[in-house]
């Protein structure tokens, strides 16, 4: 007999299946990671299910109309690097996906009129860097390049974490070192000191110019809850790296139609290849027998069972409510409950009655990627009110116009300002709904000083805290990564420490969001859950057993 | 109590029976016990024994960590922090099991008892609040309640032990089958007994309120004297529990949370507790790891060594043709037996009864290291038990 009750619902659980329909994986929640994974599932052959609680599919993927005729994408608004097994594979171009714009560049004004222009095309950004200081245009390429070798070399320790690759963390760090052997003695050294490494620190010993510093150490810091002078913000450096490393092609874009346009196009070629896509369906329950999971309960009570059961929601959710300490072991749901997951970004969209004009950026670079950090004490100061539940007054900014690229966005001639803004917490002192206004009054100052004629070009915005995302989103925390990506949590080190020793924490469990190998819309977390899970698939029926 | 202690601020208290049991040592030889002082050794060895093993033997076992844990999903809890079955135990039954972590290493073992539907009380030699409140965390009706310092435990144990109680007029325990346990009413006192099986003797655990516990002593020394009861001190209790193959934690395995050194821990098939260990229940705090014994072979297995010599060589170095191959974990001359018994933690394939060791070990004679080698052989556990 094995333990019938149930602690969440004090119902019994029925040993044989009482499903309505049995299919070979059902994957909880449509992210754009759990439609990749069901889409490469079913294209290897599964009967795939996907179970998403909202009304739409896609997740952070979305886009919606904020203003009569006006389109923005009210979470996530660029794709980043997005896997070339997953474009080509899943033919989504095909299925309707279109860049707006691929390859993006970047510039980043200081507001005093210095900018920094970042161009994918390392030599264009050399020449131009020339007028910011002679001697980092020099050291430039050889930095990008040293960056992008060590961000290869890491990839395969960033992004195969235990809950995906079925093994031993241990194994998984061995096989990692074995990996970078590519890299010769002093380039190990290397790329361990710059793992430990704070990008504030790195960026000063190779660069003079505090304009290029801040622009560079914006990324190692984006959905990070940490500052540039955090000993980890190197390797989340390199982790975003590491993406456009492998796949330079496309790069950061922007999706014609928004974001949405993504979930559609990931949703149709799911669609093509047989997916079940479920609006509406909340899961309420991951069902555990003999210690393995074999279904899904709904909130109506409805039950979809299957042998393969792939989580799209990040690790506390799938963990301690979907599946219950019950089934947990002491150590692994204590070191779930400590995962640092609370998000500091906000996402905001701001329509304007015209472009506004930022100090020292012409028209035309309106249509790069605009990086609000004009150097590395700005954005240091920028996170400390984070530490202490407060936000920035002077905050981060990652700015697109979308509609630059895409007219079908805004039906007149308004303009869509599309911001990431650090640093916002989760939890401010006084609470949210008390000092909302404040800080969406605060937001719109700070940009004004780069940007002085914004406040009056405002039509309408939509500002989401990370609470709001959590709400939306159904991500706990509100974090973009699902779980901070700190030292101690990523990689092998994802979601928990030892995860993966004995198999997985739970039999016939995979996890496919950004909980398991990293966030941004990437796509990897899907494509790598849906190997893994196919690999672990292909054992188990090899040895007739199904691996545990 | 919870005041955080430094290192060298240590709590120490007085057993309930303290009073009681002190006007009873000749020899004054006392140890610790968590934050407790019990008797090593009230008289003599031999006398000692002798109570334990022919008569009976009143033992005071109140630094034993009791918790009460309770709510509606107390058994859920129990059956997850637990190797055994806790689900199915009985109202007013009790029964033994290790508990584990992650890795399936045995972090201590219990005595569980069920007192109500959704009340148990849980024994165990050490404190483990930590890892027990770690594991309620995400249950919403678990109450978990350390009573270690409101109880007193004594133990009565040996043949005569059934009517040292009869005598006192408790004669309902006549009726108390083994691991069976119930409230009894004694000289207006009220007190729980369980009766369960011990050193290899038959006996009883009585719960004693403190302000009752002279009472309750006095009481058993005078009316026991007839049937030759006498206090018996841990001395004598390790010669009985290693006659009886019983493992202590801390002396025949490190609990996973004491050990520092990554080989150290054991899991229940290493310590021979397979018969506790239920896989087959469901889920439980290191079952994964446990069903992967392919993965996760025993290394070492706990055996008896029947040791030639009189001296007891706990802590001696086992060798086969010269080779390490374990060590001898708890050690006593015993008197039943007639040789040297002992608990030895040997490598797994060196578990065959019959199988032929040598023993190494090393003293300072006069400040001089000398060298002791003995001829030992496996013998099957347990050496001794009273007829049980």
């Amino acid at each position: 007999m094995i333990n019938l009750l149930s602690r969440k619902s004090k119902t019994p659980v029925s040993v044989t299946p009482q499903s309505n329909g049995v299919c070979d994986a059902v994957i909880v929640g449509g992210g754009h990671n759990g439609l990749v994974c069901a889409a490469m599932l079913a294209k290897a052959g599964l009967k795939v299910t996907v179970l998403e609680a909202q009304e739409r599919l896609g997740g952070a993927a979305a886009s919606d109309e904020i203003k009569q005729g006006v389109r923005v994408s009210t979470c996530a608004h660029l794709v980043y690097a997005l896997d070339e097994k997953i474009v080509k594979g899943l033919r989504l171009h095909k299925h309707g996906l279109q860049f707006a714009k691929a390859r993006l560049s970047t510039v980043a004004p200081d507001g005093e009129g210095a900018v920094a222009h970042l161009h994918a095309d390392i030599w264009k950004t050399q020449a131009g860097l020339r007028v910011l200081s002679e001697s980092d245009a020099a050291a430039f390429p050889k930095f990008r390049e040293k960056m992008q070798t060590y961000a290869l070399a890491l990839k395969a320790l960033l992004t195969n974490s235990p809950s995906v690759a079925q093994q031993s963390d241990l194994g998984a760090l061995e096989q990692f070192l074995s990996k970078i052997q590519i890299l010769n003695e002093d380039g190990r050294r290397e790329l361990l000191r710059l793992l430990v490494s704070s990008s504030g620190d790195i960026l000063d010993e190779t660069f003079e110019n505090e304009l290029l510093k801040g622009a560079l150490a914006f990324d190692s810091i984006l959905g990070l809850n940490s500052g540039p002078r955090s000993m980890n913000s190197m390797a989340h450096y390199l982790y975003r790296l590491s993406g456009e490393a492998s796949c330079d092609r496309d790069g950061m874009a922007i999706v014609t139609g928004g974001m949405s346009s993504l979930a559609d196009a990931l949703s149709d070629a799911a669609r093509a290849h047989g997916v079940k896509m479920r609006t509406g369906a909340k899961v309420m329950r991951i069902i555990i027998q003999k210690g393995a999971a074999c279904g899904v309960e709904l909130e109506d009570g409805e039950r979809v069972m299957a042998p393969l059961v792939i989580s799209n929601a990040d690790p506390k959710t799938t963990y301690l409510k979907l599946v219950g300490v019950e089934y947990l072991d002491t150590g692994f749901s204590a070191q779930l409950r400590a995962l640092r997951c609370e998000g500091v970004t906000a996402k905001m969209n701001l329509i304007l009655n015209g472009l506004p004009t930022f100090r020292g950026l012409t028209q035309e670079d309106l249509s790069s990627r605009i990086v609000i950090c004009p150097s590395i004490d700005f954005a240091e100061r920028a996170f400390n009110p984070v530490k202490y539940g407060s936000f920035s007054h002077d905050p981060v900014f990652e700015i697109i116009f979308p509609n630059l690229h895409d007219t079908s966005l805004t039906s007149g001639s308004e303009q869509i300002l599309s911001a990431n803004v650090q640093y916002v917490p989760y939890k401010v002192e006084g609470g949210w709904p008390a000092r909302r206004e404040e800080l969406v009054e605060q937001l719109v100052m700070a940009l004004g000083y780069f940007a002085p004629d914004i406040k009056d070009r405002i039509v309408s915005g939509h500002v989401l805290t990370p609470l709001e995302i959590e709400k939306e989103y159904g991500c706990t925390g509100g974090h973009w990564h699902h779980g901070d990506f700190a030292l101690d949590q990523i990689g092998i080190l994802r979601p928990a420490p030892g995860m993966g020793a004995y198999g997985a924490p739970v039999a016939g469990l995979h996890m496919c969001g950004a909980g398991a190998s990293g966030g941004g819309i990437t796509g990897r977390p899907g494509l790598l859950a849906a190997e893994h899970a196919l690999a672990d698939l292909r054992t188990s029926r090899k040895s007739g057993v199904r691996a545990i | 109590m919870n005041k955080a202690l430094t290192p060298w601020q240590e709590a120490v208290r007085p057993s309930p029976f303290h009073g009681a049991a002190a006007s009873h040592s000749l020899t004054n030889e006392w140890l610790r016990w968590g934050e407790y002082t019990i008797a090593d050794l009230y008289s003599t060895v031999e006398q000692e024994y002798d109570a334990l093993r022919t008569h009976a033997g009143l033992i005071d076992l109140s630094p034993l960590h009791k918790v009460r844990i309770s709510g509606k999903e107390a058994c859920s809890y129990l059956n997850r922090l637990l190797t055994y079955k806790a689900d199915d135990l009985p109202i007013r039954q009790a029964c033994f099991s290790p508990f584990c972590d992650d890795a399936g290493h045995v972090i201590g073992l219990a005595r569980l008892l069920r007192v109500h539907v959704d009340e148990y009380h849980l024994y165990t030699d050490e404190n483990h609040d930590a890892w027990l409140w770690d594991t309620a965390q995400g249950y919403d009706d678990v109450q978990i309640d350390t009573f270690t310092h409101d109880v007193g435990v004594l133990g009565l144990f040996g043949n005569r032990s059934q009517d040292v109680l009869m005598a006192l007029g408790i004669e309902e325990v006549e009726d108390l089958e083994i691991s069976h346990h119930d409230e009894f009413i004694f000289q207006r006192v009220r007190i729980r007994i369980l009766k369960t099986v011990s050193m290899g003797e038959l006996g009883y655990y009585l719960n004693v309120d403190p302000k009752n516990s002279l009472l309750v002593w006095e009481t058993l020394i005078r009316e026991g004297e007839a049937y030759g009861l006498a206090p018996v001190g841990r001395r004598v209790q390790d010669i009985c529990r290693i006659e009886a193959g019983e493992l202590r934690a801390g002396a025949d395995f490190i609990g996973a949370h004491q050990a520092r050194y990554g080989n150290r821990p054991r899991t229940p098939f290493e310590l021979g507790l397979a018969a506790w260990v239920e896989l087959e229940k469901g889920y439980f705090v290191g079952s994964r790891a446990l069903s992967h014994g392919d993965q996760h072979p025993s290394r070492t297995a706990v055996v008896g060594l029947h040791i030639e010599g009189t001296e007891p060589l706990t802590g001696g170095r086992i060798l086969s043709k010269g080779q390490l191959v374990g060590i001898v974990t708890s050690c006593a001359w015993s008197p039943r037996m007639g040789h040297v018994v002992a608990l030895a933690t040997v490598a797994s394939k060196y578990v065959e009864p019959g199988q032929e060791l040598q023993i190494e070990y090393s003293t300072l004679t006069e400040l001089e290291p000398e060298v002791w080698s003995r001829e030992a052989r496996i013998v099957e556990k347990p050496f001794y038990t009273n007829g049980l």
